[in-house]
């Protein structure tokens, strides 16, 4: 039963896919950006369910078994607060000035205010080397998944095999705009089944009321914050949600935008949306200790498909598990369509064909690229083994640390290039510094102080980022009147080839 | 100006609000929720007022950000 929901399940997925393609126009914009067209409930929708990995799902209610409701303010609160001010503040920033500069990806935005193939290639490969965990753990996710909910029928590698070749057919059919909307049916899916999971799970127990009172007489430190946190890296964890002004996937969502108004609705509905998933995941988390009170470490990332298959009648374990592909699905395709995106702009036809190369193509290589990531993460994970998981706040620390590189870029006239590469390069080092000598850790604060590496990276990055602007060459002042124009451009017009700047 | 002023140092007032140190040992439970989760349940529901505030106090049509 579980196997033929998830069946009908990618069925649906493929149709919606099938339905966007129809809006297809061959154009590379069309493609790549759904001509700049989506509204404001598909974007918020788009973002939240890009954002919202396998790690916000299984990693919270593992989390939450053996942390307690600490989870909840570290990583969901924080987002609340910090998330809706990246994209009140610079997404809406960033979608003005990539419509009026014609870019397609974030390198490309890069390349057009620093005008420097330095910098943007250093950024280039910095940002997919910290990608590469963060679909990893997408691709993994689907694996574990697929194997616990078909009670090992579906072996691992055959379940992230499924999940990709599904993927991979809805990303090349519509594009992006067939994706928001792949994306913004799969997030209502994994929202609303979380609130069933967690009532149906909290009603098995007794009701919440019940369930609580138990966990707070077995394991009373999971219900207070101090249980599972310490003060300083609480506020650490402020520092993490940062990464949302970095990311290549948010940031092609941002560009995507009909228009900065289209903002309004995800800066409100965001710390809600927010409560509406985490709440449960984590209080289902918490509540695993009544059935399961000492699971081992490496059975704690499929406790909430543990608390699906322990209370749930057959039918609506598959429907759950349905939410939990679609929550892994709904980031998977924005990030490789973000990856091939970049590959295609940004490799081949700014460094193979010049510029040169016509819309058809674009579209094609850009549809190929899918096919290659997917394949490479599929083999990748084939090698990995599940500590991947713990990689994911390494990817969120490497993003977070670029912030001054973006900051810089939308809001200070005088940085140079030079400090936007001393930035890159200051937190390359110390973000490989940081990984390497933590490796076989789990992810652990700096010293003995609690706090998390990003809060040490990221004074550095923006230090090296001032100092070595001061000290060299400010950028021309064509390229400072793309970014800070004296006069005011109207809606569409394109400035790039106007003033004389380059993509 | 100063409608903007208020909202944005309201919004700021949120971070140290998180830190939550009051509750730090309080394992009460408000509503079925410990007060902890309940305390952070409640500062989203704030923070999304205040960027109501925020976003519709805005003039204009952004473009010219």
């Amino acid at each position: 039963m579980n196997t033929l929901i998830i069946v009908l399940y990618f069925v649906v997925l493929l149709t919606i896919g099938i339905v966007g393609s129809r809006f297809l126009r061959g154009t590379s914009e069309s493609y790549f950006l759904a001509n700049r067209t989506i509204g404001p409930f598909v974007l918020l929708m788009s973002l939240f369910g890009t954002q919202m990995t396998a790690f916000a799902l299984l990693g919270s209610s593992g989390e939450a078994y053996h942390r307690g409701i600490a989870v909840f303010a570290m990583m969901a609160s924080s987002s609340a607060l910090i998330v809706p001010m990246v994209f009140h503040f610079l997404g809406r920033k960033i979608r003005v000035l990539g419509q009026r500069l014609g870019c397609l990806t974030q390198i490309q935005f890069f390349r057009a205010r620093w005008q420097s193939e330095i910098v943007s290639g250093v950024l280039l490969v910095f940002i997919l080397l910290l990608l590469i965990p963060y679909l990893l753990i997408g691709v993994m996710g689907a694996g574990v998944t697929f194997h616990q909910i078909t009670a090992g029928v579906v072996p691992e590698w055959m379940g992230s095999l499924i999940v990709c070749v599904v993927v991979f057919l809805y990303v090349v059919t519509s594009g992006l705009g067939g994706t928001s909307w792949v994306n913004t049916f799969q997030t209502l899916v994994f929202m609303t089944l979380g609130v069933v999971t967690f009532v149906y799970v909290s009603g098995e127990l007794g009701g919440l009321g019940e369930a609580m009172h138990k966990v707070q007489k077995s394991h009373p430190q999971l219900l207070i914050i101090g249980g599972g946190v310490t003060g300083l890296e609480l506020l650490s964890y402020l520092f993490i949600p940062l990464s949302a002004a970095m990311f290549p996937h948010l940031f092609m969502h941002w560009l995507s935008a009909r228009a900065p108004q289209s903002f309004r609705l995800s800066v409100i509905a965001y710390p809600i949306c927010i409560c509406v998933l985490w709440i449960p995941t984590v209080l289902i988390g918490v509540m695993a200790r009544i059935p399961f009170p000492n699971l081992a470490e490496a059975e704690v990332n499929s406790v909430l498909i543990r608390m699906i298959q322990h209370y749930s009648p057959d039918l609506l374990a598959g429907f759950l598990a349905a939410g939990v592909l679609a929550a892994i699905m709904s980031s998977l395709d924005s990030q490789v369509l973000a990856v091939s995106t970049i590959f295609t702009q940004d490799v081949v036809l700014h460094y193979g064909f010049h510029n040169q190369m016509s819309e058809r193509i674009q579209v094609f290589s850009g549809r190929l690229f899918v096919a290659l990531i997917l394949a490479s993460c599929f083999l990748i994970s084939r090698f990995t083994d599940r500590s991947i998981f713990s990689l994911g706040i390494w990817s969120f620390t490497g993003f977070s640390a670029l912030l001054p590189v973006l900051l810089a870029a939308l809001f200070w006239r005088r940085s140079s290039k030079w400090g936007a590469l001393a930035s890159i390069v200051v937190t390359a080092v110390l973000w490989v510094v940081f990984f390497w000598t933590r490796l076989n850790d789990s992810f652990s604060a700096v010293g003995l102080t609690g706090l998390l590496p990003v809060v040490v990276i990221l004074p550095f990055s923006t230090f090296a980022m001032i100092v070595v602007s001061l000290l060299t060459l400010p950028p021309n002042e064509s390229t400072l009147e793309m970014f800070f124009p004296r006069r005011k451009y109207s809606n569409g017009e394109k400035m790039a080839e106007e003033l004389g700047g380059s993509l | 100006m100063r409608y903007r002023r208020f909202t944005l140092t309201a919004i700021f007032l949120l971070f140290p609000l998180h830190q939550d140190f009051w509750n730090w040992e309080n394992g009460t439970l408000y509503w079925n929720l410990p007060v902890g989760l309940f305390f952070h349940l409640l500062l989203c529901l704030i923070a999304s007022a205040l960027f109501m505030l925020l976003v519709l106090g805005e003039k204009g049509s952004g473009e010219d950000l």
